[in-house]
């Protein structure tokens, strides 16, 4: 729990550094001191005038619709985050949500947390339960559906988490034994004869060629 | 900062950097090569992954307006990550001409003059024609649409040996089958007494006095130290690329020594983290990007720089479509197999200017670069249970053309607050270049039954570009040799128009787009270079024997090379 708050905040906080007003340091000592992730949103708020646009929307929506249960529960973020790359990505068994959006190669992470409430806060809207990971795959689709119509600032966040959550279940990208059994990616190399990636007698598909060597005159 | 003094620096590693540098130091010269890039210990460093955090120390692209190159940045070049495919340019593409129909080439370059260094580079390289019996199932199927409809298609050669059909050559190929120039060239430079330094790259390079052209036939060591190149070390994470600055790091140690350990590197290092060489002769040969981005850089002390440089970058007009195979026809298979399908249609090089052939993209390819959809399917298909369901016959029922042409016009590359931008303006001819060979690649699809799936290309974000992009890894022409400082940068022998001593011999020098894979016309080009530096100056005694130490390669016999050059000049 502490390691996910931890996390969180530090998240948040690169995020807000790189925006010129609070570096991660400040939301370093804000988190030691105990700070909830609820008082830690509204103080990234509060001092967040002037940063980017990209940076702050996600922020109001997080501090204007921060559900109470989010507090309560800090696992409550990834199984969201499950779903929705389930939502994405049907079938896709394997992907971590806590890996992936907390990966900071993919520039996610920073708002990991508040695509989590916003998905939550469209369910609210759209099916009357704020629980998005608990509807069924029709409606956890019309609200992915909803979050990918939204705003531009809201569209691109969605688009974003599809995007990697697309790259990372059929590329397999943190498992390169495994792939992607969903698309029959078998990831790195076994060992096969030749007659497993070609044909026999290969002259009944070879067209005629207009050179001797493979080069053109 | 720290300044070495050499005979001859070479600005790069890959294709156009190789040959000089073996050729140079097989004559005895001093020869320092210079990497921008990380140290690449082949195949060691290689991975079969699909982690885009292992790509992207290598690869990397530059996104412009309509525009998108992508370039590696590592020791051998693009040569650890290419698909292998070695293709000799069609005589076509040497007669390109411009708007005002003057051809691009200088006098002299065509085909046939660069046919005995084609030939000297697929010896080098191990490139052989793939069989019949090792084409990969999806350049089989594609094959058969070919005849199908009545059309050719070739075998053509890769630049392997003893390959596995692991099918990951394009993130290096971790057997030491494909022929990256690690393997071959690369050891050579250095068993014959070059340094290869990693993790350096020129930011300037300027003249050192007025440099006058140097006495044909006099020995190198006689001519004046007259370029200087100043780089700056780049930060390495500590990687083996550590071990590039072994021998002579600084200037201090005797050249020839390999490998050297990361102790050797932090000796090296200059305490203001740059370095000044002084070179008799310097060769630029760090890609399309690289190299006018370092000249771009340098205008001010090369007054008499073309202004060419960065005007006509070439590309090769790359166009996809995509199709699902109907039924009864053979599986493809998309992730076995070379990543080259080992089939190219020459049938439009004349009607359409281009050349046609299949591609195998990994997952991460596809996925980064676009979103499938079915056409005709709804817009949010690109997502959910029906891009799944397209996805799950992406390896053996989905079949990628693409085509490889001579776009009419070209990008342009600039520097902009010390960055490159690059930029391509969509004309119109551009636009029905685009749309005719698009055409093409669908009927193809079409008339063997497929249903087409429109790849929606993305930017890095995932989003849909709202107009026509063109992306490639083959830019080429940035710094064109050409028949006078007006049209071109450097004249048919790669030296820089009004720059003795200063050569350019990689891709940036071709001058026009070429219609298949640029790498082995690179090389040929660049031996060609090479023989010609080689042949102005008297060899010096030979600063180390040859030893293979890890994979021999190819030693060309002197009577080949005397073969070629003969040709040249005849």
């Amino acid at each position: 729990m502490d390691e996910l708050r931890r996390r969180g905040a530090g998240a948040a906080g690169r995020e807000v550094g790189r925006g010129g007003t609070r570096g991660a340091d400040g939301v370093g000592r804000a988190a030691g001191r105990g700070m909830s992730r609820r008082e830690a949103v509204r103080w990234l708020g509060l001092g967040a005038a002037g940063i980017a646009v990209a940076a702050c929307a996600p922020v109001q929506i997080a501090l204007h619709h921060w559900p109470e249960r989010f507090d309560a529960d800090e696992e409550l973020t990834d199984r969201v985050l499950r779903a929705f790359v389930d939502t994405v990505v049907p079938g896709a068994a394997g992907v971590d949500p806590a890996r992936v959006y907390a990966d900071p190669f993919y520039g996610l992470a920073p708002y990991r947390s508040f695509l989590a409430v916003d998905l939550c806060r469209r369910a609210e809207r759209l099916h009357g339960d704020g629980r998005f990971d608990r509807l069924p795959s029709e409606a956890r689709t019309a609200v992915v559906r909803d979050g990918l119509h939204a705003d531009g600032t809201t569209r691109r966040l969605y688009t974003g988490a599809a995007f990697v959550a697309q790259l990372s279940t059929y590329a397999g990208v943190y498992d390169d034994e495994r792939g992607c059994p969903l698309i029959e990616f078998e990831g790195r190399y076994r060992p096969r004869p030749l007659d497993q990636v070609t044909y026999p007698s290969p002259g009944r598909f070879l067209a005629a060629g207009v050179t001797t060597d493979g080069n053109y005159a | 900062m720290r300044t070495i003094d050499v005979d001859v620096l070479v600005v790069g590693t890959g294709f156009g950097a190789a040959a000089p540098a073996l050729r140079l130091a097989r004559a005895g010269h001093r020869v320092v090569m210079i990497e921008k890039g990380p140290w690449v210990e082949a195949p060691r460093d290689f991975r079969q992954t699909q982690d885009p955090k292992y790509l992207l120390r290598y690869l990397h692209s530059l996104p412009g307006r309509s525009f998108n190159l992508t370039y590696a940045e590592a020791l051998g070049g693009g040569s650890g990550f290419y698909e292998m495919i070695s293709i000799r340019a069609p005589s076509v593409a040497f007669e390109r001409t411009d708007e005002a129909g003057r051809r691009l080439w200088p006098a002299g370059v065509d085909r046939a003059a660069l046919d005995p260094w084609f030939g000297i580079a697929e010896e080098m390289l191990h490139v052989r024609q793939i069989r019949e019996e090792e084409v990969p199932k999806t350049g089989l199927v594609f094959s058969l649409f070919l005849k199908r409809l009545g059309y050719s298609c070739d075998r053509v050669g890769h630049a392997v040996n003893g390959c596995l059909q692991s099918g990951f050559c394009v993130t290096g190929c971790i057997y030491g089958a494909k022929q990256s120039l690690h393997l071959n060239y690369l050891p050579q430079s250095r068993a014959a007494g070059a340094r290869v330094i990693a993790g350096l790259e020129a930011v300037s390079v300027r003249p050192l006095g007025a440099p006058a052209p140097a006495e044909p036939g006099a020995p190198l060591r006689r001519v004046p130290l007259r370029w200087e190149v100043v780089c700056r070390e780049r930060p390495v994470d500590g990687g083996p690329e550590a071990a590039a600055d072994g021998p002579g790091a600084g200037g201090d140690a005797a050249a020839g020594s390999r490998g050297g350990a990361p102790a050797a590197t932090r000796r090296g290092q200059a305490p203001d983290g740059l370095r000044r060489f002084r070179a008799r002769l310097v060769v630029l040969a760090g890609g399309s990007l690289g190299t006018a981005s370092l000249l771009l850089a340098s205008r001010e002390h090369l007054p008499g720089l073309s202004p060419a440089v960065g005007r006509r970058l070439a590309f090769d007009g790359a166009v996809q479509a995509v199709g699902l195979l109907p039924d009864g026809m053979p599986d493809c298979d998309t992730f076995t197999g070379r990543s080259h399908p080992g089939m190219v249609s020459y049938e439009f090089l004349e009607s359409h200017g281009v050349t046609v052939t299949a591609a195998k993209p990994f997952p991460l390819q596809a996925v980064a670069a676009a979103r499938f959809r079915l056409r005709g399917a709804p817009e949010d298909d690109w997502w959910g249970e029906p891009h799944v369901e397209l996805m799950k016959r992406y390896r053996r029922r989905m079949m990628i053309l693409c085509a490889f042409g001579m776009p009419p016009g070209a990008a342009r590359l600039e520097l902009r607050d010390g960055r490159p931008r690059v930029s391509l303006e969509l004309t119109p001819a551009l636009r029905r270049y685009h749309e005719r060979t698009r055409e093409l690649l669908e009927s193809i699809l079409v008339r063997n039954g497929c249903r087409l799936v429109d790849p929606e290309f993305v930017d890095r974000e995932g989003k849909p570009f709202d107009d026509l992009r063109f992306s490639t890894a083959h830019q080429l022409g940035t710094c064109p040799m050409a028949d006078s400082p007006e049209r071109g940068v450097a004249d048919a022998s790669g030296e820089v128009f009004g720059c003795p001593g200063l050569y350019v011999s990689d891709g940036s020098a071709l001058p026009g787009p070429l219609p298949v894979s640029p790498s082995l016309t690179i090389l040929a080009n660049a031996e060609r270079i090479a023989a010609g530096i080689v042949g102005r100056y008297s060899p010096e005694a030979p600063a180390a024997s040859w030893t293979a130490r890890r994979r021999p390669g190819v030693t060309m016999s002197r009577s080949r090379m005397s073969r070629a050059s003969a040709a040249t000049n005849a």
